[in-house]
């Protein structure tokens, strides 16, 4: 039986670009397939415009997809009625990168948390208020911080504020957005322990997105690869970092600087910079920063592939 | 040998809630040749320690005490000419923020050969020959053709290498790197991290590297130094800060980290949050955020202390206390 | 040598006296001066400044800091009553066009553009020769030509606003398309709309001015700040104080809008109170 609670697939956005006469496509997700279940949380890694964070955008309904189906415990949300769609809203909630630019310079923290409740419940103002200030403590902040500004507080109070306004709503899915690359790590240390509380006591599923290898293994049940708009490998935890087999992984898992280590056996440097999402690519997107490959990978198709159980590999060479 | 010293830098700023001290009394000397690491989290000065090295901080806003003596000479008290003179020719600078550093309106090309033609007083055609071996130098594929291209063209990673390249022009004694790959994915950080540690085989170039990233220091660096409020709380070899850590700041750093080889449900965190500038604690800094300050800690602020060759604490704790 | 910054705004508070005592002069008029500013004595015209007259008289007898006391009431109304409906037309257009985008916004746009490149002047003299000028056709005509800077400078605005995490986090958290419109997104568009709106206040009583030193103002024998620019011109050989206090009281008085804008705006956000 399924017990997803989100499921792509095959789920394209594309921004459209004016180049002059002809209207080109900026491929910014290409065709990813995956689930998240129930209780899980499901790692996004890749670099900057590999598609991860427009991915989480589509997921949370904030960017339209081109082409493919999203569902929400297995029916497609574009398909959804009114009432449904409600329903999809208030328990898909996002936790944003940047805490400083995603809370209202001009609002008070309270109006900031109570900002979902506005059209989505009924309750009385009191009641949403008193829901307010609880989320405000269970993120652990003081009641009193509801009535000052966000710039009165420090990048990590100003995430867990962000993180209470996701939580207000009782969700059951949330997709943290880079949600601790913007934190000093003493702080993102009490963010990610923050999140796994909460998962924990609220029951949520997460999808984390981060460009941070070392959280993602922390935080994540599964990863999924992302290079280009594509997904290149997807495994449990322990299957990526253990027995990583796209060459893509292996060289971003290679390349972490780790503290403490002076010299890395085996380090892969990449050579040679990500081709642009605008060009059509016909065969491995990796192909031209590969240091595996041949003229075969250049133009033939590669798709994923099960190599064991739930661990899945985009590389005609394995 | 030391190529650069610090003395007593003391660096103090007006701020909209009054003057702040951003950089307290720090001591540092920089060996010829050696890689020297500035690390904590943002605001804890490490930046500005740079800025005013360079003396690029604007005068009415700022107030530096102290030494910097660069061949002997101290930068503070030299006349701005001076200090021209020794900017982006003998010490050079890389910062963060790639996608702003260059201008928008000049090739690459122009942008390398002008300090060579303003400090070398090199000529057009020759500047250029240099400019081509430079951007060959850095990494860049088809300089002869890149030399022409305007900054727009050029990918992050590809960005950093040119600024690099800038920096190399006058080959200077000392290079400064300000968080030189935080905007850089893992992969070209790698490539860029390589880069640095070429140069300094290939032109013998002294590198201050200032990184809020462990790891990134712990695998570039011979020598560290880490800052908190303004103070540096530890200073050692790389051996020394990551093996021994006894600074309980450093040591919660360092636990703090998820590591990829062990799997913990929970992350150790430092409790509390760090306190603004304007609003310092007396006494250890760290004092309400350290698990075993005592009184004494709050009274005064503990001088750094040698607990073996060249490894400095500012703890009065013992050396071994968990 | 490092000073601390001073709490107190001074040059703030030298705003507010000033206009304090202007909101006076349109208030209570007869509080400053006891002559009628239109009574003519043509035994007393053109006096220089003296005890009885502290501005002297212009060219019928009459008082001109009486006259400069009434004149008060139509500058500011035509200023503050441009600046309202400006404000009023240009900040929902610039709202839309920038929030939505795409066809409306180039439509919007293009009629602003449209707006903008009609001649003042010209548009004042085809309304003067249509209803008799008054300060609510003085506020049409200056309006017509102002609100569209109004829109373009709010949807500029709302261009980089609606980008902003903050905003999607709002669409995320369900909140209505009107209220993100004029909620969130307005909110932050204040400082903007705040000081566009006192520097419109000081432009209109520069453009009243103006007009009707071309003759295109209010009509004699009502006092009006511009009005008298123009009368005064022809003295001002016999009286250097006729021309003066006109040009010197729009100086301060708009001068002094300008800082109360910066001032207003600095209070609207956040970050700048404690």
């Amino acid at each position: 039986m399924n017990n997803s609670v989100i499921e792509l697939k095959n789920v394209k956005v594309y921004f459209p670009q004016n180049t002059g006469f002809k209207k080109t496509y900026l491929r910014a997700v290409d065709g990813i397939t995956f689930s998240v279940n129930k209780g899980e949380t499901v790692g996004l890694v890749g670099e900057s415009g590999c598609g991860k964070s427009t991915l989480g955008k589509a997921v949370v309904g904030l960017l339209n997809t081109k082409d493919g189906e999203i569902f929400y415990h297995g029916k497609n949300i574009n398909s959804l009625k009114k009432q449904g769609k409600n329903d999809y809203r208030k328990n898909v909630q996002m936790v944003f990168q940047d805490p400083a630019a995603s809370l209202n310079p001009r609002l008070k923290i309270i109006d900031i948390v109570m900002e979902p409740l506005l059209n989505n419940v009924k309750m009385s103002k009191q009641e949403k208020r008193e829901l307010a200030i609880k989320m405000i403590e269970t993120v652990g902040l003081p009641a009193d911080a509801a009535e000052r500004y966000p710039h009165e507080f420090s990048g990590g109070q100003q995430q867990r504020i962000g993180i209470a306004r996701s939580l207000v709503l009782s969700p059951e899915f949330i997709v943290c957005d880079e949600a601790v690359s913007a934190l000093d790590v003493s702080v993102q240390a009490q963010i990610l322990n923050l999140l796994k509380e909460l998962k924990n006591k609220y029951s949520l599923t997460y999808l984390f997105i981060s460009h941070n290898l070392s959280v993602v293994k922390h935080m994540c049940d599964r990863i999924v690869v992302m290079y280009l708009g594509r997904a290149v490998e997807i495994g449990t935890s322990e299957q990526i970092f253990e027995n990583p087999l796209h060459p893509y992984t292996k060289a971003l898992i290679s390349a972490i600087p780790i503290a403490g280590k002076k010299e890395r056996e085996n380090r892969i440097v990449l050579t040679g910079d990500l081709p642009s999402p605008a060009d059509e690519i016909k065969g491995c997107p990796f192909y031209n920063r590969c240091f595996n490959c041949d003229e075969k990978c250049g133009d033939s198709i590669c798709e994923l592939k099960e190599v064991e159980e739930g661990h899945f590999v985009s590389c005609i060479k394995i | 040998m030391n190529i650069l010293e610090i003395k007593n830098l003391t660096t103090k700023l007006s701020s909209d809630r009054g003057i702040v001290t951003a950089v307290d009394n720090v001591n540092l000397e920089l060996r010829k040749g050696e890689i020297l690491g500035l690390v904590g989290e943002s605001g804890c000065g490490k930046s500005m320690t740079a800025m005013s090295v360079m003396r690029l901080l604007p005068k009415n806003q700022s107030q530096i005490e102290g030494e910097i003596l660069f061949d002997g000479k101290d930068m503070l008290k030299m006349s701005e000419k001076q200090v021209n003179e020794i900017r982006g020719n003998k010490i050079a600078m890389i910062f963060q923020d790639v996608m702003t550093s260059l201008n928008p309106l000049m090739t690459i090309g122009q942008q390398i050969m002008e300090p060579m033609m303003v400090h070398k007083n090199m000529g057009k055609s020759q500047a250029r020959k240099e400019a081509i071996e430079l951007l060959e130098a850095v990494g860049i594929p088809m300089p002869e053709k890149r030399v022409d291209e305007y900054p727009n063209s050029l990918s992050g990673g590809m960005r950093q290498r040119v600024m690099i390249a800038i920096a190399l022009s006058c080959t200077p004694e000392i290079l400064i790197a300000d968080e030189p790959t935080t905007a850089l994915d893992v992969t070209i950080q790698a490539q860029i991290l390589e880069l640095m540690k070429k140069i300094r085989e290939k032109y013998g170039t002294s590198i201050i590297m200032i990184s809020h990233d462990l790891g990134v220091i712990s695998e570039m660096c011979d020598r560290a130094a880490v800052m908190y409020c303004g103070n540096i709380v530890e200073q050692g070899t790389i051996d020394q800060i990551f093996e021994n850590p006894t600074h309980p700041y450093t040591r919660g750093l360092l636990k703090s980290i998820p590591v990829l080889d062990k799997k913990v449900d929970e992350l150790y965190s430092i409790p509390g949050i760090v306190p603004p500038l304007y609003d310092l604690p007396s006494g250890c800094k760290f004092a309400d955020r350290c698990l075993r300050s005592c009184n004494d800690c709050t009274e005064k602020l503990p001088e750094l202390r040698e607990i073996e060759e060249g490894h400095l604490v500012r703890c009065i704790g013992g050396e071994k206390v968990e | 040598m490092l000073k601390k910054k001073s709490k107190i705004n001074f040059v703030t508070i030298f705003a507010l006296i000033i206009l304090a005592v202007v909101i006076l002069m349109v208030i209570f008029p007869s509080l400053f001066t006891s002559y009628d500013p239109l009574e003519v004595n043509m035994e007393k015209k053109l006096l220089n400044p003296c005890s009885e007259h502290i501005l002297g008289t212009d060219e019928y007898g009459r008082d001109i800091f009486c006259r400069i006391v009434y004149g008060a009431r139509s500058s500011v109304s035509v200023g503050l009553g441009t600046a309202l409906l400006s404000a009023l037309l240009g900040v929902p257009l610039g709202l839309i066009a920038g929030y939505y985008g795409g066809v409306i916004d180039n439509i919007i746009m293009r009629i602003m553009d449209a707006f903008q490149s009609f001649p003042s002047i010209l548009l004042a003299i085809l309304l003067s020769t249509i209803f008799e000028t008054s300060v609510f056709s003085l506020i049409l005509t200056i309006s017509a030509v102002s609100f569209p800077r109004f829109a373009k400078l709010v949807r500029g605005n709302v261009l980089t606003i609606k980008k902003q995490d903050y905003v999607l986090a709002a669409k995320v958290a369900g909140v209505s398309k009107p209220y993100i419109l004029f909620n969130t997104i307005l909110r932050n568009c204040m400082s903007v709309v705040v000081v566009q709106f006192s520097m419109l206040t000081a432009t209109a009583i520069l453009i009243e001015a103006g007009m009707s030193f071309l003759g295109l103002g209010l009509k004699p024998p009502a006092p009006a700040w511009g009005s008298m620019l123009f009368y005064a011109n022809k003295y001002i050989n016999s009286n250097i104080s006729y021309i003066l206090s006109p040009t010197f009281t729009i100086f301060l008085v708009v001068l002094s809008i300008n800082l109360l804008g910066d001032a207003l705006r600095d209070l609207l956000d956040p970050k700048k109170k404690n």
